[in-house]
């Protein structure tokens, strides 16, 4: 994907996983969220953001990822970011608290069911 | 266009950027700059980056019009604080709306810059918005409060 060093990865029985890198800003959200739009259409609408090497992250990367985290809905959805300059976003805007944030790739894997849960993801915009 | 330069006892840095998506990694390495001019705490310099890229995306998003316009930015430091402007030519600064729901899709840029900074205001004039915010370099009693 177009995002700086955006790297993407998929192990069979996994949610797909979409990492950043370096800076995410108004210039790069639009492009997470149509990659985050098309997993959530496809035929496993899963999927964990991993920000362990994004440096930095903007209000609008934000914006993204908690309309993402709305529509993947519960199960379906994690973020992996550990503590630091990032993790500061989420507490600031106090998303912290209403999104799935794990501190480490292999606790948000552990977070998601062995299978899908049934039905698809809603609706990206409100 | 970056600049330095010292007025008296206070220290001023200037960048001027075009109406780009792109040019917001500038703001953010100006930031760095004077985080590191000013020999700010890795948080303080890490917030000052938060709200000038804010300020400055919320510029470019929203006050600008047209590729040819431009993003000003002026930061003046002296021994107390830290002001810094952000001028872009729209004169509609776009306030986040109230985030009636949490995992809504706007709103989160006022907040940041509320939340990294000591003072926010901004000023609307016909073809001409300026944001303003300060942060203390020394904590005093007010800092206490």
């Amino acid at each position: 994907m177009p995002i700086e060093g955006g790297a993407q990865e998929q192990v069979a029985d996994q949610p797909q996983i979409v990492e950043l890198v370096g800076e995410s800003d108004v210039a790069t959200s639009n492009d997470l969220r149509e990659h985050l739009e098309a997993i959530a259409g496809g035929t496993d609408p899963r999927v964990v953001v991993d920000l362990c090497s994004a440096e930095f992250i903007d209000s609008s990367t934000l914006g993204v990822l908690a309309v993402a985290s709305k529509r993947f809905g519960a199960e379906r959805f994690a973020i992996v970011c550990p503590p630091g300059e990032v993790r500061m976003m989420f507490e600031l805007t106090a998303l912290e608290r209403v999104v799935p944030l794990y501190e480490t790739r292999a606790e948000a894997l552990a977070a998601f069911p062995s299978s899908p849960p049934p039905g698809g993801p809603g609706k990206f915009e409100p | 266009v970056t600049a330095t330069r010292t007025i008296g006892a206070s220290r001023a840095w200037t960048l001027e950027i075009s109406a780009d998506l792109f040019a917001l990694r500038r703001v953010r390495r100006f930031a760095e700059r004077i985080a590191h001019a000013l020999d700010l705490d890795p948080t303080a310099a890490y917030q000052l980056k938060i709200a000038l890229n804010e300020a400055a995306s919320n510029a470019v998003v929203h006050g600008c019009r047209r590729s040819s316009d431009r993003v000003r930015m002026r930061a003046v430091a002296d021994a107390e604080e830290l002001a810094v402007e952000v001028v872009d030519p729209g004169g509609r600064f776009r306030r986040g709306a109230p985030a009636a729901d949490p995992l809504g899709p706007g709103g989160r840029g006022t907040i940041l810059l509320e939340a990294t900074t000591d003072r926010v205001g901004v000023e609307l004039a016909p073809g001409r918005t300026t944001v303003r915010f300060v942060k203390r370099l020394r904590s005093g009693p007010s800092a206490v409060a």
